[in-house]
């Protein structure tokens, strides 16, 4: 994969405000822009909202108000029956791995693709390429238990950048391994940043996110301020900045 | 994204692989749905079948005229046409009609060849024991038929039997209703059992591949996609308890058919409605309705897990 062949979209919150139906808000009138191919990490305490941030860009939830779009798509334009489609534009990384146990290695990554009837050749073609991003070409054929937290994380990032998504959404990908296997996966993460793709990574590591030297948007009670700003100033929240 | 033609037809394609590989993940589950479908068809066929030859009996009846009087042997015409004389006088009976000993003795000697027996009975024909004349009655509606017969065997000379048509058709009728409501009752019954089975069996296919499911849709699987596997599976159990019921239902149809084309009923032969009449509908309904219980039940079990 050649650097630009990501797409990485531009990502605006405008005034996004979710407030859920037991009148928990868990963002108040956010608005922050990510430029195209950015790598921006998303941090705060649990419940802080960071996961509704993400459930916001993936069609999971609607807000309550205001304004999000992702590059052409403006969110709230995109009814049920586009959802689908909309995603498979995003590739996902979760805390848990969220693979399946059942399937091998490359089955799990193949998978992304059948949904979207790819061609069986195509598939194969391009599951070896990612599995060689990711360094698990040699354990294609093997089942997912028999490997690390780290080379299961790394099924889920192949399986994420299959599809050759422009926007990589990773929520707490290091949060189930050590430091060394934490490190590996931001590397791999900033390897598919510079190949052109937006990353959201959503974190509570603030020393891991430091570390990676990007841009930081911190989020406390629902309310946001990028680590550069005063929060008490602009936001007046009461941020961890 | 790949849009085209044929990308919708690898999915379809893959879809069926998934929907075969779990019904193989699943063969007990799904013997118990087949039965199920298997068992709630069966039923409801029996008592249409019966329900379609309960009407044809009627039929055959409501052709026939309300009573028969049989005279016995020693009643001569004459004695028997004075009877008609005197029955044709009466207001309440619309029309009699005199046969003969003659065509009685043809009429038996043509329900023995139906049966085969025909050469046999040909040696009888000359009995004078076997010769005799009757009467059949056409009554207006204010006389019911019980009380005719009666009059009839109190009244009238030399009355053998009296063969009351109209009693047996209201008998029929009665037990025509009470069949068509025990089809109706089974069909909803039997219907909503299969749909909970089949449902449960496809619903712990979606508990084993719930995470599947989740993951399925985070990366963009369509709600066709995913539930495409679960319907298949579903319209599998319906096609395949329909077809099975199906083949049963013909093979006993048709051995009790076969009985009753050698034995009569009421002392009369009635033609009962061959299973090649009904077999397309049949075939047809069944399969519609297996199908549709296989399918509906599938699409009620993953709906919930569709809303991620």
């Amino acid at each position: 994969m050649a650097k630009g062949e990501y797409k990485g979209p531009e990502i605006v919150f405008e005034n996004v405000t979710k407030e859920y139906p037991n009148r928990v808000k868990a963002l108040d009138n956010v608005s922050f822009t990510i430029e195209p191919g950015e790598f921006v990490f998303l941090m705060g305490h649990s419940g802080s909202g960071k996961s509704s941030l993400i459930k916001l860009m993936m069609l999971e939830e609607r807000p309550t108000s205001g304004k999000i779009t992702i590059g052409d798509d403006d969110l709230s334009e995109i009814k049920g029956g586009k959802i689908p489609y909309y995603r498979r534009k995003i590739g996902v990384v979760f805390q848990d791995f969220r693979i399946i146990k059942s399937k091998s290695v490359s089955e799990n990554v193949s998978f992304a693709m059948e949904i979207t009837g790819e061609k069986r050749k195509e598939i194969a073609r391009k599951v070896d390429l990612v599995l060689n991003i990711v360094g698990l070409q040699r354990k294609a054929g093997e089942m997912p238990d028999c490997l690390s937290g780290g080379e299961q994380q790394r099924i889920a990032i192949a399986r994420a950048i299959v599809n050759v998504p422009g926007l990589i959404i990773a929520d707490e990908p290091t949060g189930n391994l050590d430091p060394a296997n934490s490190v590996e996966i931001m590397n791999l993460l900033e390897k598919i940043n510079e190949k052109g793709a937006t990353v959201v990574v959503a974190t509570h590591e603030r020393e891991l996110a430091e570390r990676m030297g990007k841009r930081i948007i911190m989020l406390n009670h629902g309310v946001k301020s990028d680590s550069n700003d005063d929060a008490s100033a602009v936001f007046g929240g009461d941020s961890d900045e | 994204m790949n849009n085209s033609i044929f990308s919708k037809i690898r999915v379809f394609f893959y879809m069926l692989r998934q929907g075969a590989k779990n019904i193989l993940q699943n063969m007990f589950m799904i013997f118990a749905s087949v039965s199920v479908i298997f068992a709630s068809l069966m039923i409801i066929g029996a008592l249409v079948s019966v329900s379609a030859n309960m009407q044809t009996i009627i039929d055959h009846y409501n052709d026939r005229p309300e009573i028969r009087i049989n005279f016995k042997s020693h009643v001569t015409e004459d004695a028997c046409l004075a009877v008609k004389e005197k029955l044709s006088a009466d207001p309440c009976i619309e029309e009699v009609t005199f046969i003969s000993a003659e065509e009685n003795m043809q009429g038996m000697l043509e329900t023995f060849e139906d049966d085969g027996n025909g050469d046999l009975f040909a040696g009888y024909t000359d009995n004078e024991a076997l010769r005799f004349v009757s009467l059949d009655v056409d009554l207006d509606s204010t006389v019911s038929g019980e009380e005719f017969e009666n009059y009839i065997y109190n009244q009238i000379e030399g009355v053998d039997s009296v063969r009351n048509i109209a009693g047996i058709v209201n008998k029929l009728e009665t037990v025509k209703v009470v069949v068509r409501t025990c089809s109706v009752i089974a069909i909803i019954v039997f219907g909503c059992l299969s749909v909970l089975l089949v449902f449960n069996t496809v619903k712990l296919t979606v508990f084993a591949r719930r995470r599947e499911i989740e993951i399925m849709k985070y990366i963009g699987a369509t709600d066709v996609f995913i539930v495409g596997p679960f319907i298949i599976e579903g319209f599998f159990v319906g096609l395949v308890g329909s077809v099975i019921s199906y083949g049963v239902l013909k093979g006993v149809y048709s051995l009790v058919y076969e009985y009753f084309m050698k034995n009569t009923l009421f002392g009369d032969s009635v033609e009962l409605v061959p299973f090649e009449s009904m077999a397309g509908s049949f075939l047809l309904w069944f399969v519609v309705a297996g199908v549709a219980l296989g399918v509906s039940a599938g699409s009620l079990a993953v709906k919930r897990h569709v809303k991620v």
